[in-house]
């Protein structure tokens, strides 16, 4: 099988840079992530931990997007440049859970009648070269939530054999492609796949989203979102957390408008126009949250929101899990 | 069991079986030996469930804006972070003095649990530290307001508070803007810093408003740091330095470098005096009240 | 205010406080001019600057 050796990783990424936008993940200070591949020494790759604090989902959905530019003096007002973001992109490194998240996005953007334009030329030319995942984490439970951690649906699939070394190999005529480019790079090999550690936490949502379309005024929501403080963390580590909002930003004569990530966790989320706010208060807010990416998704589109990779659990500062609140919610007895 | 546990139990059952109190705020053990996770306990199976050990790190008391409304009385466990809280809590009349029997913990130091959780899920290589950043420099481990207390009374630790704000000051301002802005850059705008913050307790803040909207919404360095410098600015005089908004802030930006600056200000200018010790009419925040002999070098 | 943009890097200059009022026309046009002469010595401000791309 051909690898890709841990020394060589630098420079197939800058190949791979030469015609395309990468991402890889990355180090920057306290924070990890899915960021752009600039070959800058101060910054490490981050393929020796399990996964990165923040989800690939800025990729395609970037946290600011520029949408259009404009002039506007006195009623008059032009649009003077929209912004463009086509080109290839490639991202290296993705785990099964966080691409499962990806095909989530796909299915609230690209589906059920209106594709979303800015999202489409992010996605569309996208190579995807995912990583197996033979070690999950203590708070991992991807597998409970239906994602295939070992086989992932990508251009190119690698395993890490040991200290990085990246068992390589291409699944598609695009990862054919980025193969060939690497060709000089890559190095056949008699390779021993490693096994697969077992997942420990795990979780039966069988049933929940029905169970939960009678429980929306059920007190337990009360309990449950006690402790939550409504920051927003959660929402925005989240890989398929999606909501955003469109704002604008004027400089005299002219400004800009630009989408950004929003938060259900916000209190002027849900504020109307005329003042009238449905989600006044945590416990609501909490149970949005939770019914969509537990019901409402899998209602609408017939697929998990969680995708189980636990960043919610470990990074939540008031210490919410999204798999006590789907226990609790389990034990709770309705009338049918 | 720890001794503290046991009395914690005793007491919170006690409280709420003969009526003193409808809820008792405390923390409870989650599915993991850091977790101790915040909990409203109503009953006695809630009160069996209550914990106080090394892993309470979290401010109890930004959480009574959640029961401003209600004129239900609250026992709440507090530290000696969490007790200046409260004291800013009803000095901000969010809640009065009457509707809370506080149980003080004199507190040794606590461990940050997200570290924990960080390095054993294999996140982060870092090791968690044996005490919280927040806990290093305490000068107040022991609650200034307390109905009753738990635990023996502490030592306050070494004073360095202001050791990185100095370190700060002797850069070039040239530096010191490159060092901010690149902090500034991994801020995500989550507010998890102005949630936590006992200090942030408007019905309305001013970050909510859309009309009109004060600072923009977009990520870029210079917004997040307006956003930081305008809520930085809100909450000075009346920062209990409890460290609650470094800690949450996923991006690990150094927000206490912010907020001691100005917390050394105003006790130089308006001072001496730190916030949230103390109920007293002459202990109100300096920036909350006028005096003739305030500093008016601008006049 | 000033002290804490001063920490942050920004030029004492940029930022001045003064008290006048609406009667005093002469100390308002006596600080506008004294201000301004102040902001164009530290020369064009690329601080604090709402970097659009």
């Amino acid at each position: 099988m051909k690898v890709l050796p841990s020394d060589k990783i630098r420079e197939a990424l800058n190949i791979l840079a030469g015609e395309a936008e990468v991402y890889a993940p990355l180090v920057n200070g306290d924070v990890s992530g899915y960021f752009k591949w600039a070959d800058n020494p101060a910054e490490e790759l981050a393929l020796d931990v399990l996964n990165t604090y923040m989800s690939p989902k800025n990729i395609v959905m970037p946290q600011t997007e520029n949408m259009y530019d404009f002039e506007a003096r006195g009623k008059e007002a032009q649009v003077i440049r929209v912004t463009n973001a086509e080109g290839p992109r490639v991202i290296f490194g993705i785990k099964g859970c966080d691409l499962q998240a990806l095909h989530a996005l796909d299915l609230a953007f690209l589906t059920k009648g209106f594709e979303d334009e800015f999202y489409k030329t992010r996605r569309k030319d996208l190579a995807i070269i995912a990583r197996a995942c033979y070690q999950p984490g203590p708070a991992c439970f991807c597998e409970s939530m239906g994602v295939d951690r070992l086989n992932p649906q990508a251009d190119v699939v690698i395993h890490d054999l040991g200290q990085q070394d990246f068992a390589w190999e291409a699944k598609t005529p695009k990862g054919e492609e980025i193969t060939s480019k690497l060709q000089g790079i890559l190095v056949e090999k008699d390779v021993k796949l490693p096994q697969a550690a077992e997942q420990q936490r795990k979780v039966d949502i069988t049933g929940l989203s029905e169970k939960l379309a009678g429980m929306f005024e059920n007190p337990v929501w009360d309990e449950l979102s006690s402790r939550c403080m409504n920051c927003g963390v959660c929402t925005y580590v989240c890989p398929t957390c999606y909501c955003f909002d469109i704002q604008v930003s004027n400089r005299g004569e002219a400004g800009n408008r630009f989408r950004c990530w929003d938060s259900c966790m916000y209190r002027e989320y849900t504020q109307m126009a005329g003042g009238h706010n449905p989600r006044d208060y945590k416990k609501e807010r909490f149970r949005n949250r939770f019914l969509h990416k537990l019901q409402f998704f899998n209602e609408r589109y017939g697929a998990n929101l969680c995708i189980g990779c636990g960043r919610c659990v470990i990074l939540c500062p008031n210490e919410v899990n999204i798999l006590e609140v789907i226990n609790k919610l389990k034990e709770v007895q309705v009338d049918a | 069991m720890s001794d503290n546990t046991t009395k914690a139990r005793e007491i919170a059952k006690k409280l709420l079986q003969d009526g003193t109190v409808a809820m008792v705020l405390g923390w409870e053990k989650g599915d993991q030996p850091y977790v101790s996770a915040p909990a409203v306990v109503r009953d006695d199976a809630g009160a069996d469930r209550l914990v106080v050990d090394e892993f309470c790190i979290h401010d109890l008391a930004a959480l009574l804006t959640d029961y401003r409304d209600s004129s239900d009385k609250i026992a709440i466990f507090a530290k000696g972070c969490d007790a200046r809280a409260i004291v800013r809590m009803i000095q901000d009349r969010v809640i009065t003095r009457d509707r809370l029997y506080i149980i003080g913990i004199n507190c040794p130091g606590m461990k940050d649990p997200n570290e924990y959780a960080r390095a054993e899920s294999g996140l982060s290589k870092a090791k968690p530290a044996d005490k919280a950043a927040k806990c290093q420099s305490c000068q107040y481990p022991n609650p200034v307001i307390y109905d009753e207390i738990l635990g023996e009374a502490q030592q306050p630790g070494a004073d360095q508070r202001f050791a990185e704000v100095e370190k700060i000051e002797s850069m070039s301002a040239d530096e010191r803007y490159d060092f901010f802005i690149k902090e500034f850059s991994k801020c995500i705008r989550c507010y998890a810093c102005r949630n936590a913050c006992a200090a942030c307790n408007c019905r309305t803040c001013i970050f909510d408003e859309t009309k009109p909207q004060w600072v923009g919404r977009s990520t870029d360095p210079v917004n997040n740091l307006l956003y930081q410098i305008v809520r930085t600015m809100h909450v000075a005089g009346r920062c209990i330095e409890c460290g609650e908004c470094e800690r949450v802030c996923p991006a690990g930006i150094p927000l206490m470098l912010l907020n001691r600056k100005l917390i050394q200000d105003v006790d130089r200018l308006f001072g001496p005096y730190q916030a949230g010790l103390s109920l007293d009419d002459d202990a109100i925040p300096p920036l909350s009240r006028y005096r003739v002999d305030d500093p008016d070098e601008f006049m | 205010m000033k002290s804490f943009l001063q920490y942050l890097g920004i030029e004492p200059e940029r930022y001045q406080l003064a008290w006048i009022s609406g009667s005093e026309g002469q100390k308002f046009a006596d600080i506008m001019t004294h201000v301004v002469a102040e902001v164009k010595k530290v020369g064009p401000n690329r601080k604090l600057r709402e970097e659009h791309e």
